[in-house]
């Protein structure tokens, strides 16, 4: 990708180069970037993985947001200057709670540009963004704001780095825990794989009567990956809200080996799907209780909880882990929920190289005993590795696998 | 129509007093159809549909029970039609002192009612945390079915989630607002809030529609008191 | 997350009102989203008043069903002062250590949906009629059809149906209170948790 050059630097300064941390979880990158935050008496801004806290949570808009927290009129000017360079203006107008990932980040580097801090700290919060759009966000954030960036990020070796950024490697701590997985944990005890095909189904939001998705035919073979593509807002997240039957189909039909299933009436009868955000998916009062509920036996639940690197102690709060051991544990508590398929949106958020890797491992070993999976990823290197085949949406249709 | 946070508080306060003082029924349906032709020139259409909703199944039960009970019973309830009409006068006031402040301008119209520091937070955090609590149960809702943990969607099996939901809504609620309350502390929040709102407070001149709103209410609660008590 | 060397600093108590307010609106959009026949109206007040103390308890209460009035239904606003009971009731038997146990917290529980019967019915009678429109509105109907007098027959309603419900809710309130983990807790008032039988 080349680097948009035309850019004007606004505030040249060569002595406040951004700064990248590498390494794998649990390497000391967050705690680095806090204490660069809190290092400046007041004047840091530390961005979490999830973004929200950023927010003040008052602001209906991201506008009102900048309007009541910004420290001085310039400094808000160079907030909207920042985002009228991306194109993303029109996010001023929205509620900062309630944009996408991608969006959210951009939108809490606005607030940082507008609260004139001298240090801004981001945590693994570029992980939404398209790739193409990273370095791009981190160039236009240095020549918008005088402040130095530094940040974290899993998938910074998928993209070109700007020049304006130098990279800290970071030893793994000797606590590390990677995924290893130890897939026969899973394949004794899913249930049989099946055809899934679409049929001429249409599908759409409430709201409004255009139809969201529209799949003339698809057929869905066991043992294999499947990997959605398409930009956003092409469909990706309704085709896999229709499969596991949270969304109801206005037309068409769903066979499962030739039978037609309805399954709004009976939601993940053939397929589970595990979210993007792991909050919204772990229920219980303990990690153990978490795992257990979702019908593994407990003499296999030491052996899932390694093979995720679910690394805390069974009578932990799923609450209390860190984002990257929750979303471990949702993907662990997912496998333990006997299907055919399994639908992941976005596993990999979080995760470092190490874990990616050995994510891709275990769902290659599914495959290999029948299971079928389909993945939404942005990451690049993720889907490399599975060898997934490609289904295609654009503008909604699908044109098949 | 009517921006003025203090010209709403002041005629809805008279119209409540005025409903609450007369028995009239031509008084109570002056005010009533005073407030609705306001709500409907002002475009709140959703508000009035909420009213007559809200209002509907009380009417309907209380004028069944007064036309059985005066079948049964020598006792003789309050005429409904007059229970009514204050009553819907009432909820039409509070709709019409509300209305204001749910929109993109709500953060003014507190600072013009006098809210500063944690009141104003609290004023302004309350209408805009709902939508995300609701965005999130839903999410949560789906992410249940999405795992197969709700069996079907009949009542029963749905009925069993509540607790499943509330949960992780709570605990995330809670997590969001540590992480928020540390923000503010760390950035000084509070006091970039006060700095920031000062210039944004506005000297207000009496609109001619806003003198009307006055004056109008003020009259009718006169002649309300003429008659009932004079 | 803090630095495990500073004491937590005690959460803000602005913060965490919208919280309850939007819990005792949302809970009642879940319930209306599963189409349960309960009405769940008071959690959020309830967790406020045990979590940071009764002043917090009644603003989340009274800004609720003011909000509710502009979102959902004209008519709650003025049962407002069922909310400030219902603080001030769980401030005062929490403090007492009534809710440590499960048989004390259910009977409370139950006097509790006493007293807010007691005190919604001044309104109910005198506002509207006898008739507010909820689901124990019918039974008041009944027997004001009957022939009992108005004020009686909304009191003998009102108990009919508030206590179920407000047992359901400190029961309810006290499960999800003892699912939030200990990292969280540790951020509200150690005294008070204490006392309320929240912390050990």
């Amino acid at each position: 990708m080349s680097k948009p050059s035309s850019l004007p630097s606004l505030h040249a300064d060569p002595a406040k180069a951004g700064i990248l941390y590498v390494g794998p979880n649990f390497s000391g990158r967050s705690a680095r970037l806090l204490a660069k935050a809190q290092a400046t008496n007041g004047r840091g801004f530390f961005i979490a993985p999830d973004i929200t806290s950023a927010f003040s949570g008052f602001a209906s808009t991201l506008n009102a947001e900048l309007e009541s927290f910004s420290q001085s009129h310039n400094t808000k000017e160079d907030a909207t200057a920042f985002l009228d360079r991306l194109g993303m203006k029109s996010i001023l107008f929205r509620n900062p709670l309630t944009l996408s990932g991608g969006e959210q980040a951009v939108a809490a580097l606005a607030v940082a540009i507008g609260s004139g801090a001298e240090v801004v700290a981001a945590d693994c919060c570029f992980e939404q963004l398209d790739v193409n759009l990273r370095s791009i966000v981190v160039q236009c954030f240095q020549s918008c704001c005088a402040a130095a960036l530094a940040y974290a990020d899993n998938r910074a070796d998928e993209h070109l780095l700007p020049d304006s950024v130098e990279s800290t490697e970071l030893p793994p701590s000797n606590e590390t825990v990677a995924a290893t997985l130890d897939s026969s944990v899973i394949l004794d005890r899913n249930s049989e794989s099946s055809i899934i095909e679409m049929r001429n189904v249409r599908a759409s939001y409430r709201s409004n009567d255009v139809f969201t998705l529209s799949v003339p035919f698809l057929s869905l073979q066991p043992g294999t990956v499947y990997q959605l593509a398409g930009p956003n807002g092409a469909g990706k997240t309704t085709l896999c809200r229709v499969l596991v039957g949270l969304l109801r189909t206005a037309d068409g039909s769903i066979l499962v080996d030739g039978k037609e299933i309805n399954s709004w009436r009976h939601p993940s009868r053939v397929a589970a799907l595990c979210f993007q955000n792991p909050d919204h998916q772990l229920f219980a009062n303990t990690v153990e209780s978490e795992l257990l509920s979702r019908g593994i036996g407990s003499h296999k639940l030491e052996s899932i909880m390694r093979a995720f690197g679910v690394a805390s102690p069974r009578q932990t709060h799923p609450g209390s882990l860190p984002f990257v051991l929750r979303k471990r544990l949702s993907l662990a508590a997912t496998f333990s929920t006997s299907r055919g398929w399994y639908i992941l949106d976005e596993p990999t958020i979080g995760q470092d190289s190490d874990s990616i890797a050995a994510l891709a491992a275990s769902i290659r070993a599914l495959t290999v005993s029948g299971c079928g999976i389909i993945v939404i990823s942005h990451s690049k290197r993720f889907t490399r590795m599975l060898d997934a085949h490609q289904i295609v949406l654009r503008g909604g249709v699908c044109d098949g696998g | 129509m009517i921006s003025s946070p203090q010209v709403r508080l002041i005629s809805g306060l008279l119209i409540v007093s005025g409903l609450l003082l007369t028995r009239q029924v031509l008084m109570l349906s002056a005010a009533c159809v005073g407030l609705i032709a306001y709500l409907l020139i002002a475009g709140h259409f959703a508000t009035l549909r909420r009213n007559l909703l809200a209002i509907a199944p009380i009417a309907v039960i209380l004028f069944a029970v007064h036309y059985l009970s005066s079948y049964t019973s020598t006792i003789q309830s309050n005429p409904p039609t007059q229970t009514l009409l204050r009553l819907f006068g009432i909820m039409l006031t509070f709709s019409y002192m509300a209305t204001m402040f749910l929109g993109y301008d709500s953060l003014d119209r507190f600072v013009q009612l006098g809210l500063r520091g944690e009141h104003l937070v609290i004023a302004i955090s309350a209408t805009s945390t709902l939508p995300l609590m609701q965005t999130t149960a839903v999410q949560i809702i789906d992410a249940r079915f999405a795992a197969g943990l709700v069996r079907s969607r009949s009542i029963f099996s749905t009925a069993t989630q509540l607790p499943y939901i509330l949960r992780p809504l709570l605990t995330q609620a809670l997590r969001l607002a540590i992480a928020r309350s540390d923000t503010w502390h760390q950035r000084g929040m509070m006091q970039r809030l006060e700095s920031n709102l000062s210039p944004v407070r506005m000297e207000h001149r009496l609109h001619p529609v806003e003198l009307v709103a006055i004056l109008l209410p003020l009259a009718w609660v006169t002649l309300i008191v003429g008659r009932e008590f004079l | 997350m803090s630095m495990p060397d500073t004491p937590p600093r005690p959460i803000n108590s602005a913060l965490l009102i919208p919280i309850g307010i939007a819990l005792n609106l949302a809970i009642g959009t879940v319930v209306h989203i599963l189409k349960l026949p309960i009405f769940l109206d008071a959690i959020g007040t309830i967790i406020v008043t045990l979590l940071a103390g009764v002043r917090a308890g009644i603003i989340t209460g009274v800004l609720s069903f003011v909000l509710a009035g502009a979102l959902v239904n004209p008519s709650y606003p003025w049962f407002s002062g069922t909310q400030v009971v219902i603080a001030l009731f769980t401030h005062t038997v929490a403090k007492r250590g009534g809710y440590r146990r499960l048989f004390p917290r259910i009977a409370f529980g139950l006097l509790l949906g006493v007293a807010t019967g007691l005190a919604s019915a001044p309104v109910i009678v005198y506002l509207f009629g006898g008739i507010s429109g909820s689901g124990a509105s019918l039974i008041a109907a009944y027997l004001i059809a009957t022939g009992k007098k108005v004020l009686e027959a909304v009191l003998l309603s009102g108990l009919a149906a508030e206590p179920l419900d407000k047992m359901l809710q400190t029961l309810l309130a006290y499960a999800l209170l003892r699912g939030i983990p200990a990292d969280i807790l540790a951020r509200f008032d150690r005294t008070l948790l204490e006392r309320n039988g929240l912390l050990k």
